[in-house]
């Protein structure tokens, strides 16, 4: 614990507490907005661990695209959904699966921390990095040569799930001459199953 | 080996991005019925590419190499995958050929009542994006059966979930599969993440993401500390989860019925083949290469006890278990038969219990006589239910030993293998998973072993359950029936390594033996 100064520590205690608040806020806010506000909160936190672990480019990315990219799309869809928009929360059939979940959530949570207590002194002092780690020239020059394979099979990760999204969401999609075809032919059914309808609630009422 | 160097043990894959993107050029261009001929074409010239490549440096005697700085190995291992891979996703292309009818309504778009079974059903007039997506699959299958780092595990890893999830999902028009797809999502992600958690605990106590130099440190602090280290059992135990999840094994199993019994038959057939075989395959990659399971140090005059067959063992009995007796009151066979590739799932993670060399070739031997018969049972359920209107419960089976005497008979053996009786393939799978345990010794092994006997047992009631419908009740219908003859044909062809494996295995067996030599 030499190594690390008081500057240091105060800087690990603010992100850290960035984070957790952030997180709190995420998940305990009823208002949509507000949870995103947390997400950007907790999202700033991280971009702040990252510059102390001398990682300035992911921290950076981090702000750029969580912050800047991935929030705005959530506010976005949270304001076309309207801010309103809630969960089905409250049902009868939820609550006994939340409390499980809630049980063995925290089961499972003291569990790793025991664990985590059991294990702090196993995990090594971090090795000194060398000059340019974490700096853009750095990780340029890892991604195009010792993992130029895992950044080309990323790009192909990502290029496929854009391909998959759309191949089943078009899917949905009728083409429009057949949607008309469609129509007309359900339609007399439909007509047909309303004057059953009709016909039973007429019964219902003789009877 | 440098980035350059290495692409010339990459031609398998090559070949398939070659065939992905000739496909998809094709597919632009081509139209009528020289459309989808020219995919299946091409898709099956560059499986036989990357299938015949493997198998060629299999039978060559080449040493084991690491390719792109280590991230990648070429080794006996990965190349024997790679000819499983391509022969499953072989397979699976002449599944997926739409039968006539199907290509006729799909080109007058309005039939209502179309058989909604093919992958391609009438709403789905481009062939390409679905052949394309297979050899997707089959790429990142073979990146997983040779990935020895731990960030390539977990891309490959996703490539393939990713893609099966769209895949569960391509029967428009049908809220099964689109419920299959999101169920499917929803766990995946969940499993992925815990993988990843478990990834950075690895990477935290190891400082590297190299299997190779993990299992140098892993053996050091093993032998340190006399026991393997706890921030290695934690992080294991979470990456089980991810491994699990694509081996669909007990509690991470919960999508597969759903995902099996909504998507496609031949989606279905492929899920419940290759990403398993995959999956076991890269967790034997990581059991044998970071953890060292086969070989632990030796402290003190002993090896150093492990905890790994008590998970294993546990992980097996449950999904064993599980997987039997949930199938027992199925009345839909494919959701039977996916109940039924759990419980095979928690056969072959016996081969965990013991991780020598004999448990590992247990495993693989076991996962080579699975694909043949499981994917011939599906192929015979799609081509069944194709030819009752989609109706894959038991009903449409009555009485199939009479109408279609073939049909009937290969799908026994397919049942029989299954159930793992003689003198099939399945039998011998068993056989050697059984023994390995069995000759490893000890109270656990003998009590992992006890429950895998029974379970077979308890399975023999829902196969023979198929097997009663077709040979003893009569059905209202009489008249012969068939189904395709591509259908027909693909079952008899993998019929017949299923009843040859299980009376001339030795060579395939020791076949596979040799193949186990891995990078490390």
């Amino acid at each position: 614990m030499s190594g690390i100064g008081t500057f240091d520590l105060l800087f690990f205690g603010l992100t850290t507490l960035l984070v957790l608040l952030g997180g709190i806020g995420t998940v305990a806010a009823k208002n949509p907005i507000r949870g995103a506000m947390g997400l950007l909160t907790a999202i700033v936190g991280i971009a702040g661990m990252y510059l102390q672990l001398a990682a300035e480019f992911l921290a950076a990315i981090q702000i750029i695209v969580y912050a800047g990219a991935v929030v705005v799309l959530f506010l976005f869809v949270i304001m076309l959904l309207g801010p309103q928009a809630t969960t089905s929360a409250g049902a009868a059939g939820t609550k006994v699966s939340r409390y499980f979940g809630a049980g063995v959530l925290l089961v499972t949570s003291v569990g790793a921390m025991s664990l985590l207590w059991r294990t702090r002194t196993e995990i090594a002092a971090l090795p000194k990095l060398p000059p340019g780690h974490g700096t853009i020239e750095g990780i340029g020059r890892e991604l195009f040569t010792t993992h130029i394979v895992p950044f080309e099979l990323s790009g192909a990760l990502l290029l496929v799930a854009v391909v998959g999204a759309v191949a089943v969401a078009r899917g949905k999609q009728i083409d429009p001459t057949s949607a008309v075809k469609v129509a007309v032919a359900k339609k007399p059914t439909k007509q047909a199953s309303g004057e059953a309808e009709a016909h039973t609630a007429h019964a219902k009422e003789a009877g | 080996m440098d980035n350059v160097q290495s692409l010339k043990y990459l031609v398998p894959e090559l070949a398939l991005i070659g065939g992905i993107l000739l496909i998809i050029a094709w597919d632009l261009v081509a139209k009528g019925k020289a459309k989808l001929t020219g995919i299946v074409g091409l898709a099956a010239v560059s499986l036989a590419i990357s299938g015949g490549v493997g198998l060629a440096a299999l039978l060559s005697k080449s040493e084991p190499v690491a390719l792109f700085y280590g991230l990648l190995a070429a080794d006996r291992f990965s190349n024997l995958f790679r000819v499983v891979f391509a022969f499953v996703t072989g397979v699976v292309v002449l599944f997926s050929i739409p039968s006539d009818e199907t290509a006729k309504e799909s080109a007058e778009l309005d039939a209502e009542d179309a058989p909604k079974d093919s992958a391609l059903t009438k709403f789905r007039r481009d062939p390409g994006e679905f052949f394309a997506l297979l050899l997707v699959l089959t790429l990142g299958m073979n990146l997983m059966a040779s990935s020895r780092n731990l960030l390539m595990i977990y891309l490959s890893l996703e490539i393939v979930s990713v893609i099966s999830f769209v895949m569960a999902g391509l029967k428009f028009q049908d809220k099964k599969s689109s419920e299959a797809a999101l169920k499917y999502v929803v766990y995946g992600g969940v499993a992925s993440g815990i993988m990843l958690y478990g990834m950075s605990w690895i990477f935290g106590i190891t400082q590297s993401l190299y299997l190779g130099e993990c299992a140098e440190r892993i053996v050091a602090l093993t032998t340190a500390q006399g026991k393997v280290p706890a921030v290695v059992f934690v992080g294991t135990v979470c990456m089980l989860a991810g491994f699990g999840y694509k081996i669909s094994a007990a509690p991470f199993h919960m999508w597969t019925p759903d995902v099996y019994e909504g998507a496609p038959t031949p989606v279905t057939a492929f899920l419940s083949v290759g990403p398993k075989a995959a999956g076991f395959a890269v967790m034997i990659r990581f059991f044998w290469d970071a953890l060292g399971a086969a070989d632990m140090p030796i402290v003190k005059g002993t090896p150093v006890e492990t905890p790994w067959p008590i998970i294993a063992g546990c992980l097996a009995m449950a999904t064993m278990t599980v997987g039997n007796l949930s199938a027992l009151g199925q009345d839909n066979v494919k959701r039977m038969l996916a109940y039924s590739s759990i419980a095979h799932a928690g056969y072959m993670l016996l081969g965990f219990s013991v991780f020598s060399e004999a448990g590992v070739a247990s495993i693989v031997f076991y996962v080579v006589t699975y694909c043949f018969m499981n994917l011939g049972a599906f192929l015979i359920v799609a081509g069944v239910a194709e030819q009752n209107g989609g109706d894959e419960t038991i009903n449409s089976f009555k009485g199939l030993g009479r109408r279609a005497p073939v049909v009937a008979a290969v799908m026994t053996v397919f049942l029989i293998s299954l159930t793992g009786l003689p003198p099939m393939a399945g039998f011998v799978g068993k056989f050697y998973l059984f023994s390995a345990l069995v000759n490893a010794g000890g109270t656990w092994n003998w009590a992992v072993a006890v429950v895998g006997v029974v379970n077979s047992v308890i399975s023999l009631f829902y196969y023979s359950r198929v097997m009663r419908a077709m040979y003893l009740e009569k059905s209202e219908k009489t008249e012969p029936t068939q189904v395709r003859k591509l259908f027909n044909a693909a079952s008899i062809l993998l019929a017949v390594p299923t009843l040859v494996l299980g009376v001339y295995w030795g060579p395939v067996y020791d076949f596979v033996l040799r193949s186990l030599s891995m990078a490390r």
